[in-house]
């Protein structure tokens, strides 16, 4: 009879862990979220007044923000303010670092809030939503007149926007940006300016400065680092190597997921240039089980030159920066070109706003879009967040309210004519890609060469449908 | 036959557990577990049925074999190391009598009520490379790692069972401790007299004795390791380094949140469902055998 | 053999209990402390004590992360829903194992089987589900899928116990025309008490730390349970640096469980040590 209760404790441990199962298991694991933070202090905000635009707006709207790096303090504002302009309206906002996990069930449901800002759109992929017929198709409301007088939204918006693939998809505007993001290589500036080195262009260039680097520190600092655990921050510079050695135009067939554009030769130049790090032992030890808290600390603390990174950096770290031992400087490059003089690639992405087909009260919706992109708005979303939105003459009008980093990335893009690519693959170039973040480790651990990588990321490609 | 105040009875003791447990338990299952035969991306109400394409797409999956062997593993060693813990607390626990053998059976029950959340940021830290305790402690024994445990596809999954082990040994040692409880002292004593030595004792008297309680609790180990693969590899590693810590459940959980591919997922899950009814009913075979005996 | 053996074993055994018992506390104690840190005690060893103690962790993790209303909402929750199942669990175990009639054991086996569900097929459908019932970010909504939950093991555990109790003390009740739900009530349920503070105490660890159907069913900031809020801060400190907030956080988490541990673990542990002997 004992073994009744036996057994009761042995179906016991069972419930315990199907209940504790998927617990804290909420990882996002999207290529280049922004950063959640938390701490973000409400300031006081000054009143605007956008030109009456004649309409009668009234009624409620939801919005669902996420609460990432730039924090929450902006919505709290901006709701204010647009409740403020409008009266008779109540704008019902919700923030949660894990909004999508809470807006999934809602979406399945029907239950769709009017305006969702989902920086952590990897979750829930916009293509998908749009094509499942699931959002608005705002075109009306980038051809409408931005509520201060500048024209159409289409007007202020950098022109390469509305071709981005989670923006345009198959014509139609499926979301508006709300602000961009520039990744690349950032170096610790102080460590090249004391040895005097100059930041390399090309990739033959990059290894070179590595036999210098490990000339001179051995194995006090490293040449390079990158968040372990989550290998696929490498494919910042991963997919800037693919665009250098496989041209625009071979990037292209890449992303859009031609057959056979994985399996040409430039495919495993691009995979060298992470496999050289491996092999010229260029990697920080230890690293394989690193966050990227854990990883970003320890660039920061000066522990390596280098490290594949997003603008969200210094905003991700501000909690750090003042408590560092010394002062750092970032540094920013684009990707090193494939020889002298070639063409150098930065990945540009966007974090978007967009408005489900089913929103219920769409025109007020509308309206709170075009609220957010006037000039004096433009402003207050830097101001509160130190991003900033993709719109023309950005720097000049937002200058001093982002972060020196962010400024001195969006400099360096400039003087050195990178060209923007973006890192939203098609869903099955995206799947097949995920053997190459296993490849990256693999490569790190000399388990794997470049040419097996790439055989299984094209296996993987060509068994998917 | 049942008489009339006892069906009233029996209907008023049990119709608000039937009605709670089908509407909020039961319906949701079936209604969920119906996804397994479409494709559906799981944040819409889009979905198109595709009969078994879902099943027939797993046997083509070269992941799934992959994580059914890590499965395998740790429902390998963790029992075994837990049970050789557990029964050697157990027996030192009852045959020392140890003047503070309270306090061990209290505290090394505490890792069994943790939520797995606290338990995987705490091993993290333990194994981790830079810092990680367990990483310095090899290292007095002139142990040193090229790579983090948790970081190097050759220990990566035995890294894990160490959590593992360590949130179920004392849970383990309680129910062995109270099955030994029950042996006749007097046993023991003639042993002693007789001369047999302590290792003699636990393995002519202790083991045949409690063996009833150790084959259960075999069943109810290997159910546990199953069940145990998801939410600390998910935290810990997330799978990796290069997948060597990617578990059926973590897998499937993957290829709905990152795959967007919810009817695959379902299928795999009922595949999950498919292999842990099948322990269960082996958990059911091993314990009425024992009553046999 | 001679007592110098049996000395050294002794403290050979004493030795490796305790090394184990180091390695549980000791992890317990290095939360605790690191609740105390400063940011920049983090990035030093982590292993070190605090350089100083930082109480503001606990101001961040209670105020702004808004665990004292977390607190509060995980209490609410634990309590509705365990003694629901308590009621729900002990009746039904009960009717099971006294009374044969059709269907039985029809609804013995279906419970336990529904013990081995992937929970994670159940999250989208109980959404659905809430919102037709209108108890969409409701604490009572969570309470009635959390009692349905628990039913199952409960019921397990529960019947075990009913069917090595004496049936003289109901039987002779019943005898005196006692009728049999004043019986269950009267009689019954103080007898099973040992089982019940089992399931009681199992139930409120499991539901004090269940989050995926907490955080799907209820979506306002104030009605976070603990569990949801820890996972939250947890994600967060993923991307932003308040380590401090984070374990003070899982302080707090931890407390109540270890608490309710310790002062019934006795009784948990006779509750075990009763049903086995049994039989």
């Amino acid at each position: 009879m004992k073994t009744k209760v036996v057994r009761a404790f042995t179906m016991l441990a069972v419930v315990a862990v199907f209940v504790s199962i998927l617990s804290a298991c909420g990882s996002n694991k999207g290529n280049n979220e922004a950063s959640p933070s938390t701490s973000a202090s409400p300031s006081s905000s000054s009143s605007v007044t956008p030109e009456d635009t004649g309409k009668k707006l009234e009624g409620e709207i939801e919005v669902a923000a996420f609460a990432g790096g730039f924090g929450t303090a902006y919505w709290e504002e901006i709701v204010k303010k647009f409740e403020a302009t409008y009266p008779g309206t109540k704008v019902n906002l919700l923030t949660s670092p894990k909004l999508s996990d809470i807006l999934q069930p809602r979406f399945v449901a029907g239950d769709y809030p009017d305006i969702v800002a989902n920086t952590n759109n990897g979750k829930m992929d916009v293509r998908i939503l749009m094509r499942e017929g699931q959002l608005a198709d705002l075109s009306d409301v980038v051809n409408s007149d931005t509520l201060d007088g500048q024209g159409t939204l289409k007007d202020i918006l950098n022109p390469e926007v509305l071709n981005y693939p989670t923006i345009n998809v198959d014509g139609k505007i499926a979301a508006l940006p709300l602000n961009v993001t520039y990744q690349g290589i950032y170096y610790n500036a102080t460590i090249m300016k004391e040895n005097g080195w100059s930041v390399p262009t090309t990739w033959d260039e990059f290894f070179k400065l590595g036999e210098t680097f490990k000339a001179k520190y051995a194995d006090s600092k490293a040449f390079w680092t990158y968040q372990g655990m989550y290998p696929d921050y490498m494919h910042i510079n991963f997919y800037g190597a693919l665009a250098a050695y496989c041209g625009a135009d071979g990037y292209e067939a890449i992303k859009t997921a031609q057959d056979g554009a994985i399996e040409k030769p430039c495919v495993v130049q691009a995979l060298q240039t992470i496999e050289n790090l491996a092999k010229n032992d260029l990697v920080m030890k230890n690293i394989l089980d690193k966050t990227e808290v854990q990883a970003q600390t320890d660039f920061l603390l000066g522990k390596s030159l280098f490290i594949p990174w997003g603008t969200w950096a210094e905003s991700e770290m501000k909690d750090v920066l003042p408590t560092l031992p010394n002062k750092f400087e970032f540094g920013f490059m684009p990707m090193p070109a494939a020889e002298a003089g070639g063409p150098r690639y930065v990945i540009g992405d966007y974090e978007l706003m967009y408005m489900p087909a089913k929103a219920k009260n769409p025109e007020l919706a509308k309206e709170f879009l075009r609220f957010c992109l006037t000039q004096e708005n433009i402003k207050f979303y830097s101001e509160k967040t130190t991003a900033i939105k993709p719109v023309k003459g950005a720097v000049e009008l937002v200058g001093s309210l982002i972060p020196q980093s962010v400024q001195n990335t969006i400099d360096v893009i400039e003087q050195t004519g990178a060209t923007l690519i973006s890192d939203r693959l098609d869903a099955k170039m995206n799947g097949a890609l995920g053997e190459a973040w296993t490849g990256f480790t693999e490569i790190m651990l000399k388990k794997k060469t470049s040419e097996e990588v790439q055989a299984a990321i094209a296996k993987k490609f060509n068994s998917t449908k | 036959m049942l008489k009339k105040h006892e069906l009233v009875f029996i209907l008023s003791f049990l119709t608000p557990t039937l009605a709670l447990f089908g509407i909020f338990t039961l319906y949701p299952y079936f209604n969920g577990l119906k996804m397994s035969f479409y494709e559906w991306s799981g944040f819409s109400d889009v979905t198109t049925f595709v009969g078994l394409d879902n099943f027939k797409r797993m046997l083509d999956d070269d992941i799934i074999p992959m994580t059914l062997k890590h499965n395998l593993y740790i429902m390998l060693a963790v029992p075994i190391f837990s049970f050789i813990f557990a029964l050697f607390n157990a027996v030192a626990i009852s045959q020392f009598k140890l003047k503070e053998s309270k306090w061990y059976r209290a505290l090394l029950f505490v890792p069994y009520v943790l939520p797995v959340t606290i338990t995987a940021i705490l091993w993290q830290n333990m194994l981790g490379g830079d810092y990680g305790l367990v990483t310095s402690i090899l290292g007095w024994f002139g142990i040193h790692l090229d790579y983090p445990l948790l970081g190097n596809p050759d220990t990566a999954l035995w890294a894990l069972c160490v959590p593992m082990i360590w949130s179920v040994v004392g849970f383990y040692m309680v129910l062995y401790l109270t099955a030994i409880n029950n042996i006749d002292e007097s046993l023991m004593e003639a042993a002693s007299i007789d001369g047999a030595s302590q290792w003699d004792k636990v393995r002519y008297i202790t083991i045949p004795l409690i063996w009833e309680t150790i084959r259960v609790t075999l069943v109810l180990f290997i159910l546990g390791a199953f069940n145990y693969s998801f939410a600390l590899p998910w935290i810990m590693t997330d799978g990796g380094p290069a997948r060597s810590t990617e578990f059926i459940a973590t897998y499937m959980y993957r290829v709905a949140q990152n795959d967007h591919e919810y009817g695959y997922a379902t299928a795999i899950g009922v595949f999950i469902f498919i292999i842990a009814t099948g322990l269960s009913l082996l958990s059911q075979i091993l314990t009425r055998k024992s009553k046999l005996d | 053999m001679g007592s110098a053996n049996h000395f050294l074993g002794r403290w050979i055994v004493r030795l490796i209990l305790a090394v184990q018992a180091v390695a549980v506390v000791y992890p317990l104690l290095w939360t605790i402390y690191s609740s105390f840190k400063t940011r920049t005690d983090f990035y030093r060893n982590p292993w070190l004590l605090p350089s100083r103690i930082e109480f503001s962790n606990y101001y961040n993790a209670l105020i702004k992360s808004k665990f004292f209303e977390s607190f509060f909402n995980s209490i609410y929750v634990s309590v509705l829903s365990v003694a629901l199942i308590i009621i729900l669990s002990s009746t039904t175990a009960f009717i099971l194992t006294r009374y044969k009639f059709f269907g039985a054991s029809f609804i013995h086996k279906i419970m336990m089987l529904s013990l081995f569900l992937p929970s994670v097929f159940a999250l989208i459908p109980t959404f659905l589900l809430m919102m037709e019932l209108n108890l969409l970010n409701k604490l009572s909504g969570l309470v009635l899928v959390y009692a349905a939950g628990g039913l199952p093991m409960s019921i397990f555990i529960l019947a075990g116990f009913f069917k090595h109790l004496d049936t003289s003390f109901e039987e002779s009740a019943l005898l005196d025309g006692s009728s049999a739900t004043n019986t269950y009530w009267k009689i019954i349920f103080p007898i099973a008490m040992p089982g019940i503070v089992v399931i009681g105490i199992l139930n409120i660890i499991s539901v004090w730390n269940e989050y995926p159907l907490a955080m799907a069913i209820l979506s306002s900031p104030e009605k976070k349970t603990v569990a949801v809020n820890i996972v939250d801060l947890s994600t967060i400190q993923r991307f932003a640096t308040d380590w401090g907030a984070l374990f003070a956080g899982l302080v707090i988490a931890m407390l109540p469980v270890l608490i309710i541990y310790f002062i019934f673990q006795n009784k948990l542990i006779a509750g075990l040590t009763a049903g086995a002997t049994k039989g």
